[in-house]
């Protein structure tokens, strides 16, 4: 607790040392991602449930959000009770009948329901189509200004999925993914179980799809890629010593390297490839030696 | 009207019956052994009690209510507790943890407590931390409860996982040969904590193979042997039963 309030301090300085927009969009970037993973966070690192498809709550998130501000011209966070019900509605349309399977047979429905929103999402005229949406009004207009409001939401949407974890459910979800039959043998509901974990997971996703909006103003189906899903799943697995901690550092390692990485565009995703293989074997050697 | 009560139970994965129209009851108070040579069905009776395999006929009820078709956490709900043959702990959590997983129904807590952390969620896991410890302490749990539970000694385990058993209240306790690999200071505090169950008025449901705790323990010794029971009484009358003693020593007819 002590450590974690001593590391928001110290993020929460950086706009001391630089306002430059360019850093500032970078951390928010990253801070994101870190939300992106801490839902994640819950599906996979707790409850063991391997999702592929986790980009498209962070895309409906970002289109409920962004299609009812600018056809009806609210302020963003005005669209945040139909987020809510949007990632909710579209944890319990996919995760209700896939849970009741094994757990391998969700991967692949996820994997399929990620391409499923990002390929409606191009080809709906609501969503713009392949072009998106542009013109979001942002939450905030000042970089400083977003910076904060994207660490004080991350920070809650950590400390939200922590405490989850020491809950009765959050042990409920660990159960599960030690040895479901076990669980469901002691009475633990473990459909009931999966499903909270899979539709918070969602509703973490949809919310920092709301700031993903109001970040970029513009958002269109390139965004939410396979690749996006990917990448949030491999932050998860790269941190998750079974504690959020690495989670955090694993996800903001995961965003920040391949934009540092943009001195060499050609090589950009294949250097960031070779540095994720070191990292893994670097961790693999550390805890093995621990 | 029996506290629970199987009546013709029927199970066969495709052509291979494994359990043939066995039936038994079971009061409060008494412990059943179920004994039989390997392969005689007796854990997959089991396990059409506890709601793991659906049998393809017969019934299984608790106080006359039917049970059989419910899910294993549905019917873990009514009262029936269960261990496992082979232990099956959730390693990687904490001992006290894993006994936590038995007091999962009776705990509540509301997602708003859990995010504001509030009083009554402070209140509601230190209730449960109390109560998973005093279960281990029932169990006879010596080591360390915040230890990973795959990293425990074996006899531990299996008082980990007797207690998380017990955390759940149960009115039916059926344990599946709980002697298995315990040391003789082991299986008497095994006895000991039975009868002590017993002594609750819980009924207990126990396969085991170990004849010198079945005839120590036992109100009643049920015989299965290949998918059908063949003898129900009390130990000293299962003992001298001539069906059994063909089916353990084998039938001399048939060796000649």
């Amino acid at each position: 607790m002590k450590r974690a309030l001593l590391a928001f301090a110290a993020v929460a300085t950086l706009p001391v040392f630089t306002i430059s927009p360019y850093v500032l969009n970078m951390a928010a970037t990253a801070g994101i991602f870190v939300m992106l993973a801490a839902g994640l966070y819950i599906v996979v690192g707790y409850c063991g449930l391997l999702d592929l498809g986790f980009a498209a709550f962070f895309a409906i998130g970002a289109y409920t959000s962004g299609i009812l501000a600018t056809r009806f011209e609210l302020p963003l966070v005005a669209t945040l009770p139909a987020v809510l019900c949007a990632t909710v509605l579209a944890g319990i349309v996919i995760g209700g009948p896939t849970l009741r399977l094994r757990s391998d047979y969700l991967a692949i429905v996820t994997l399929g329901f990620g391409e499923i929103v990002r390929v409606t999402a191009t080809r709906l005229e609501i969503t713009g189509g392949p072009t998106g949406i542009y013109g979001i009004p942002p939450l905030a207009a000042d970089p400083v200004a977003f910076f904060y409001l994207v660490l004080v939401v991350t920070a809650l949407a950590l400390t939200g999925a922590a405490r989850l974890g020491r809950s009765k459910l959050g042990r409920a979800w660990q159960y599960v993914r030690e040895d479901e039959d076990a669980a469901e043998a002691t009475g633990i509901s473990t459909y009931r179980v999966k499903l909270a974990a899979y539709v918070l997971g969602s509703v973490w996703g949809g919310l920092a799809g709301v700031l993903f909006a109001s970040q970029l103003s513009a958002i269109s189906p390139a965004s939410f890629t396979f690749l996006q899903s990917a990448l949030v799943l491999v932050a998860v697995v790269l941190g998750a010593a079974r504690n959020i901690t690495g989670v955090i550092l694993a996800a903001a390692f995961v965003a920040v390297t391949p934009e540092l990485l943009r001195a060499f565009p050609d090589a950009r995703y294949f250097l960031f490839g070779v540095l994720l293989v070191v990292v893994m074997l670097l961790r693999h050697r550390r805890r093995a030696t621990a | 009207m029996s506290l629970l009560s199987v009546r013709d139970l029927r199970l066969s994965f495709g052509g291979l019956t494994v359990v043939n129209g066995v039936s038994f009851d079971l009061e409060p108070a008494e412990i059943l052994a179920v004994i039989g040579p390997n392969g005689a069905g007796k854990t997959s009776a089991f396990n059409c009690v506890t709601g793991v395999y659906r049998p393809q006929r017969g019934s299984v009820t608790v106080d006359g209510r039917p049970i059989t078709g419910l899910p294993p956490s549905r019917i873990a709900g009514l009262g029936l507790a269960r261990t496992f043959q082979n232990l099956r702990l959730f390693p990687a959590m904490s001992a006290e943890d894993n006994v936590r997983a038995g007091l999962h129904r009776a705990t509540r807590q509301a997602l708003w407590d859990v995010l504001l952390h509030t009083p009554r969620y402070r209140r509601s896991e230190r209730e449960s931390l109390e109560q998973a410890r005093h279960w281990l302490d029932v169990a006879g749990y010596e080591g360390d409860p915040g230890q990973p539970a795959g990293t425990l000694p074996y006899g531990e385990q299996r008082r980990v996982e007797l207690a998380r058993a017990l955390a759940a209240g149960p009115r039916v306790l059926l344990l599946d040969e709980p002697a298995a690999g315990l040391n003789h200071a082991e299986r008497s505090g095994l006895v000991r904590l039975i009868r002590e169950v017993r002594s609750t008025g819980v009924a207990v449901l126990m396969i085991e193979h170990d004849m010198g705790l079945v005839l120590e323990l036992a109100d009643r010794v049920a015989v299965l042997d290949r998918g059908r029971k063949i003898a129900d009484g009390p130990p000293d009358e299962i003992r001298t039963d001539q069906a059994v003693i063909d089916a353990y020593l084998g039938d001399a007819d048939a060796a000649a």
